[in-house]
């Protein structure tokens, strides 16, 4: 299990990570969302053990990462901006990652290579972004590296190679229990990959919640009344979010399923419909309650 | 990762993906050693293919062991101090970028291993491959028959010393690497490393000069400033940088900077990639030590172009611009130029105010001498007021000698008693000295308690100051540590000696005889030498040295471990009373002293120039007259006396210059400068006379060159 306990970062004068505490369990896939400059690179660097914490501490299996060899034996880093030697190939690559990961799986690594049509032999400097990050999800998998840490490893991937690359995390979770912690921009692929989910905004952590509770408990309501809008039936709603078209009124409300049900069923409306809640939605009306409102700027 | 078969797999790794490296090495080295060594030895053979065979295998074998096989070859010297520095920079750059630091701090390896693994890798890729084309080398010089002198002790001593160095120069360059997390900045922090110590030494200096009116140099800054500048230590011809203790002192150094940079690696921050600085700690006093050197700097500089006055705005704008360049850089942003004003405002007060402690001297060092009972011996370089060529006196070693050491306190004495004349220090930054009778005294002190002490003044010429460098001049210590006298020639290790002998008649251009047996030099120099003591005051003032000797050794010197060639003495006395060193000189070169003789003259020339006018030595009426032929002739009027009869009147008290310089400081000699007497031995030799003081012929010449008018 990777733990971190009020894990804080400064660049010179800047919080870039302040005070985060979270738990991610082994054998999940954790995403890590926020927003621009939320933190989400240099945590993910802290886990990794790129970056040691000035404050706090990040520990996997109760021992803290940074410069624990035998740890970071067990993890992977792809970082957002890859570095590749120069004039370095695949198969060099390879040869490289297979002298500090003891573990690493050459027969998986052909087949890999093979079904993604990548050719080993090729100066990877020559290889598209894309390609390029192919690469370094390959080498990550067949590292045996049991934590892998995806920053928006996603992006630049054709669809076709995000949903390969998608099978083969949910292949590794099931087979030897990896965990990938994936931070990204782009939440759809989140959602299809994610259980688990922690929001990170300004340095700070909103919450860390299993995705599933996540869309239990936070939910979109459209309703109309033909009568102005209850707010004191309504009080004991907790309102993330009121939008008003016309006399449909929109609202992004937490809490369960059925206590939401009862509640706006009490005012009597005309009409009224329960909407499951996309993992952007639940990003912006989380960040919204605390002030990210980008949003209304554009609208 | 910790198995030994990892470690040299891992090695192998770092030293493939950093391929330029080795490849520039080898190629290098192969330029500057087998290829340059072939290259050179076919030159000299060239150069001397008319010489006999065993001479010519000398001759290539000494340019092979002295210069293309040792340690003096300065392109390898070059190679390595360049391939030191661009291995740190090519491997640890990646500090530099937080992207390649991503990359390599996620891997499963320890900074500290890490550190070993990059910093093996340099010195892999360079040093095998000077040593493999040093070989190379070898066998070359072998093969063109250059190897007489080569031997193992050469070899190993050549490749130890550039190995050292080459460790201390790679070491300073990955410090510098890490200290910074930009390239460029790292670039000056290696040259700041590599400048720092001598800059700081001679700028504190400069500074004690500036401000301190007796200050004499220091051996403690300068030996700092020499030792501390590895790029002299390593270049340095002189075989004090290659002694074992500055060897062995190299290489303490590098392996310290080794550890200091395996611990500064490891706690190095990864974030730090883009920084102007890594270690936040070290951005003030860096800054702090490069604005006040900068600002120093100007000072010298605008003190220099403007004079002494300007200091003070040298060294404002030399801290405003300095501190506002730096925080700059800091910041990596053209706006922060003022920012931290109230440091930089410290700094002004820092450097204004470190300058006004020095002047105001609080310590009393200017007037300082030390007791007389603490002094175990006193070195001086002093100088005879007119005293011609052999007026500076100087000793080569302490005099240890009771009465000298008091007379050279009262005379330190008397520069303290000097130091309120401020015309005698008023000076610009360009100028010497403006007082025009001004004469200079360093002195060193040997101090009971092993330490010395050294104090330069500036003193107005007088009786007193001559009398005290006479009571000393005299004596037999003195005369016995002289430098550049008979007595600094170290005569048991000498290896070849030439004396050249001239007479009293024999021009400049020419010698009367020479000697150049080494035992028969010898003989005459320790003959010499004996004669010399019995110089008196009396006859040093009143006579004419008979011959004058210009001596030329080599000899071998222990403490440098080499040959010491050209070493002049020149303008050697002999007096008429140093009958045994006369007799030999007799002997072995077949010269006996001969005055200056009308029949060796063909002709001289009387030159009056316009200043006769104001030469008070001459009555009005003559005065006139001679005035009267310098303006009618442009300047100057020339007379020509060929006969032999007026040739010798005119010179029968005369001297040639050649023989004036040899005489003692005390010997005063006497030339008008309006009217001039050149002495003409043939169409391309001409020589200037002096007379003693009170025996220029003025009468005579101003009847001769009327006469000639009439």
């Amino acid at each position: 299990m990777i733990c971190s306990t009020n894990a804080t970062k400064y660049f010179d004068s800047l919080c870039a990570v302040d005070h985060v505490s979270a738990e991610i369990q082994t054998g999940s896939v954790f995403g890590l969302i926020g927003s621009n400059g939320a933190g989400k690179s240099t945590f993910l660097r802290m886990l990794s053990g790129i970056l040691k914490p000035d404050e706090g501490s990040i520990t996997i299996d109760d021992e803290e990462v940074f410069e624990n060899i035998p740890l970071k034996n067990r993890c992977f880093y792809i970082s957002d901006e890859q570095f590749f030697f120069s004039g370095i190939t695949p198969l060099e690559l390879q040869k490289h990652y297979s002298l500090y990961y003891p573990l690493f799986d050459k027969e998986r690594y052909k087949k890999l290579m093979n079904a993604f049509e990548l050719d080993e032999k090729r100066k990877v400097r020559t290889f598209s972004k894309g390609m390029k990050k192919q690469v370094s999800v390959i080498m990550g998998l067949c590292s045996g590296a049991e934590y892998l840490f995806c920053d928006e490893t996603f992006d630049g991937l054709d669809p076709v190679a995000r949903q390969a690359v998608k099978s083969l995390f949910a292949e590794d979770i099931a087979e030897r229990g990896i965990t990938p912690i994936i931070a990204s921009h782009n939440l759809r692929e989140l959602e299809d990959i994610c259980d688990h989910i922690g929001l990170l905004h300004r340095g700070g952590i909103l919450f860390s919640r299993d995705l599933d509770d996540m869309k239990l408990g936070i939910h979109k309501v459209q309703v109309i009344w033909n009568k102005p809008f209850p707010e004191s039936s309504l009080s004991a709603l907790n309102i993330m979010h009121k939008d008003r078209r016309g006399s449909l009124y929109t609202l992004t409300v937490r809490g369960t399923r059925d206590e939401v049900q009862n509640i706006i069923s009490n005012t009597q409306p005309t009409f009224f419909e329960l909407l499951p809640l996309s993992l952007e939605e639940i990003f912006i009306s989380e960040t919204e309650v605390i002030g990210y409102d980008i949003k209304s700027l554009l609208l | 990762m910790t198995s030994n078969r990892s470690f040299f797999k891992l090695q192998r790794e770092f030293i493939r993906r950093n391929l330029i490296l080795p490849v520039l090495s080898g190629v290098g080295f192969f330029f500057t050693l087998p290829l340059f060594t072939l290259m050179m030895i076919q030159h000299k053979l060239d150069y001397i293919s008319n010489t006999d065979k065993n001479e010519v295998k000398v001759i290539i074998s000494k340019l092979a062991s002295d210069t293309l096989l040792s340690i003096s070859h300065a392109g390898v010297k070059l190679g390595i101090i360049i391939m030191a520095s661009l291995a740190a920079f090519v491997l640890f750059r990646y500090l530099h970028s937080s992207k390649q630091i991503d990359f390599f701090h996620s891997l499963p390896i320890s900074r500290g291993n890490l550190f070993i693994q990059l910093y093996l890798t340099g010195f892999i890729s360079v040093i095998p491959f000077y040593i493999i084309m040093y070989l190379v080398a070898v066998i070359c010089a072998f093969a063109m028959g250059a190897g007489l002198y080569i031997t193992a002790g050469l070899i190993f001593k050549t490749i130890i010393i550039n190995i050292i160095y080459f460790l201390l120069f790679y070491s300073l360059a990955i410090l510098a690497v890490i200290l910074s997390g930009n390239t460029f900045i790292s670039a000056c922090i290696y040259a700041i490393l590599n400048f720092a110590i001598p800059a700081t030494s001679f700028m504190l200096v400069s500074l004690l000069e500036l401000s301190l009116k007796t200050y004499n140099g220091s051996q403690l800054l300068e030996a700092i400033a020499t030792k501390g500048f590895p790029i002299l230590c390593y270049f340095g011809n002189s075989a004090e940088f290659k002694t074992t203790s500055i060897l062995i002192g190299t290489l303490i150094v590098s392996i310290i900077l080794f550890a200091l940079n395996k611990v500064l690696f490891t706690i190095r921050k990864s974030e730090r990639a883009g920084s102007a600085l890594s270690f936040y700690k070290t951005k003030a006093p860096l800054k702090c030590y490069l604005v006040l050197m900068c600002g120093y700097g100007l000072m010298f500089l605008f003190m220099s172009v403007a004079g002494f006055s300007w200091r003070y705005v040298g060294i404002f704008f030399g801290i405003v611009l300095a501190h506002a360049v730096f925080e700059a850089l800091y910041n990596f942003d053209i706006l922060s130029l003022f920012k931290n004003w109230k440091t930089m405002i410290a700094l002004l007060v820092v450097a204004f105010g470190f300058l006004t402690f020095l002047k105001a001297d609080i310590i009393g060092y200017d007037k300082k001498i030390p007791n007389e009972n603490d002094v175990i011996g006193v070195s001086l370089n002093a100088e005879y007021p007119d005293g011609g060529f052999r007026s500076y006196l100087d000793t080569f070693d302490y005099l240890t000698d009771a009465k000298n050491i008091s007379t050279v306190l009262k005379l330190a004495q008397y520069g303290v008693d000097n130091l309120d004349n401020e015309n005698l220090y008023n000076r610009t930054y360009t100028d010497e000295v403006v007082e025009y009778d001004a004469q200079y005294i360093n002195i060193q002190y040997k101090l009971k308690n092993g330490t010395e002490m050294s104090r330069h003044y500036n003193v107005l010429s007088s009786d007193e100051y001559i009398g005290y460098l006479e009571d000393i001049m005299f004596t037999e210590e003195f005369m016995k540590n002289e430098s550049y006298s008979i007595f600094d020639i170290p005569v048991d290790k000498l290896v070849k000696a030439e004396i050249n002998v001239r007479t009293q008649s024999t021009p400049s251009n020419d010698v009367s005889g020479t000697i150049i047996d080494l035992n028969k030099a010898t003989e005459i120099i320790k003959t010499l030498r004996e004669e010399s003591l019995t110089l008196t005051k009396e006859q040093a003032k009143n006579d004419i040295p008979v011959l004058r000797l210009d001596i030329d050794t080599s000899y071998y010197d222990d403490e440098y471990e080499g040959y010491m060639a050209g070493n002049f003495v020149d303008y050697v006395p002999v007096y008429s009373t140093y009958t045994k060193t006369l007799a030999l000189i007799s002997q072995y070169a077949n010269v006996q002293p001969e005055p200056l003789n009308a029949e060796d003259i063909e002709g001289l020339e009387i030159y009056v120039y316009r200043d006769v006018k104001n030469n008070t030595n001459l009555d009005e009426q003559t005065r006139e007259k001679l005035s009267k032929l310098t303006s009618e002739k442009d300047g100057s009027y020339l007379v020509t006396v060929t006969d032999k009869e007026t040739i010798s009147k005119i010179i029968e008290n005369a001297i040639l210059s050649e023989v004036t310089g040899s005489a003692s400081p005390l010997f005063k000699t006497e030339k008008d400068y309006s009217i001039e007497v050149i002495a003409k031995y043939d169409i391309n030799t001409t020589e200037v006379l002096f007379y003693p003081v009170g025996k220029y012929p003025i009468e005579l010449l101003t009847n001769i060159i009327l006469g000639s008018n009439q």
